[in-house]
């Protein structure tokens, strides 16, 4: 069982964030339920074999206001977990990375410089709307824009932070986070 | 949060509108008119309809011409949306983007540059269901042009109705083309739909057409009850 987690402040951004992963789960044929953040209790992480942090609007951050408390559970989550986008940033928090001011919109080139489970290409395009980058003290680089660090792993656990949004351009890569 | 939604006329901005509609208050639609048939952002045919149809609708809009270059009509459209946000007091945009990445970063990027909200609540559907969609919530839309291999002339101006939307799915397999015209294959006009207060009935077209490329035009169009 998947868990897809939304971000979104307004729902009308789920069909933008949240409905694009939930039609490649469904496409998949994996088993899925979806939360919105304020929602996820201990028994969703419990039930759940990997996560999935959708996005949201450049304009949202409530969800960044309210990270310190209600995804303190990533500290201490042992299972694979995929973070996109605010995902990224909420991951970064977490793990006390720095978040500083990096728009991002529209397509960038990636290159990967780590042998990794999820892409299988070393240089693609990929699709950006974001406002932030980290630093990386906590973990491995799996992939540059530039220099800035899109596609980070935790040194220890499969927790994953893509800044762009994979299931735009590179499906592949949520393709393969869903089979891990 | 009140909204402005950039309009073509088609059934993607209107089911976009539709759905922001659920939600939100959208106070204004905002359209730009190309002069340029080849526009890079902006739906043309039948674009002087939107006017119209924001009558039938019953929000206001507001039209802006460009010329439709590259990156010029992109000015005109982020001064477009600059006029809503003064005049209308919107706090975020919608569109009606299903899959271009080209169209979708510009409008993220205006909207970042006004500090607008920006929704794109089509932004991937798969094109089957997005006609689905228009025909289970009693979209009355017309091909209003067609620009790709197989389409003959006989489609311009026709109803999406439940059969057509069989036929558009079997072509979009058969032709490896986007069912729902993304690709720009298609381009629609909706005449009515369940927040139409009136509908519009065309009382005059045109049809040109050469090479698999053509326009059902409406040249006489008015209000009428429902």
């Amino acid at each position: 069982m998947i868990l897809i987690i939304s971000t979104c402040r307004e729902k009308l951004s789920e069909s933008e964030f949240v409905r694009p992963l939930e039609e490649l789960a469904k496409k998949l044929e994996k088993e899925f339920f979806t939360k919105h953040y304020t929602l996820v209790n201990k028994s969703d992480l419990e039930n759940s074999e990997k996560v999935i942090i959708s996005g949201t609007a450049v304009k949202d951050f409530r969800y960044y206001e309210e990270t310190a408390e209600l995804f303190k559970w990533i500290r201490e989550f042992k299972k694979p977990l995929l973070g996109i986008c605010a995902g990224f940033q909420i991951i970064s928090e977490v793990f006390n990375e720095k978040l500083t001011e990096n728009e991002m919109i529209g397509q960038f080139d990636v290159s990967v410089v780590l042998q990794n489970k999820l892409t299988e290409k070393n240089e693609f395009p990929a699709y950006f709307v974001c406002s932030k980058k980290a630093t990386k003290r906590n973990f491995n680089v799996i992939a540059f824009s530039g220099k800035v660090p899109v596609i980070i792993k935790h040194k220890e656990r499969e927790i994953y932070g893509i800044l762009f949004h994979p299931e735009v351009m590179n499906e592949e890569i949520v393709i393969n986070f869903c089979n891990l | 949060m009140r909204l402005g939604v950039l309009f073509s006329g088609g059934k993607d901005s209107c089911l976009a509108l539709y759905k922001a509609m659920q939600e939100h208050k959208a106070v204004c639609l905002i359209s730009l008119v190309s002069e340029n048939p080849e526009s890079y952002m902006f739906h043309t045919p039948n674009i002087h309809i939107t006017k119209l149809q924001s009558g039938a609708i019953g929000i206001p809009i507001v039209m802006l011409k460009t010329k439709g270059q590259k990156e010029e009509e992109l000015i005109d459209l982020k001064k477009a949306i600059a006029k809503a946000k003064k005049e209308y007091k919107i706090e975020g945009i919608v569109s009606g983007a299903v899959r271009s990445v080209y169209q979708a970063s510009r409008i993220e990027k205006i909207c970042k540059d006004l500090e607008l909200w920006c929704f794109n609540p089509l932004w991937l559907i798969n094109q089957g269901e997005l006609l689905k969609e228009v025909l289970k919530n009693k979209f009355k839309t017309i091909i209003s042009g067609v620009f790709a291999y197989p389409f003959d002339k006989s489609y311009l101006g026709k109803i999406i109705n439940r059969k057509m939307v069989n036929n558009l799915i079997e072509l979009s397999e058969k032709y490896r083309i986007n069912p729902a015209g993304e690709g720009g294959e298609i381009e629609t006009t909706v005449l009515d739909a369940p927040f139409f207060k009136k509908k519009i009935k065309v009382t005059g077209s045109k049809k040109e057409y050469k090479d698999y490329s053509g326009n059902f035009i409406i040249k006489k169009a008015e209000l009428v009850k429902k």
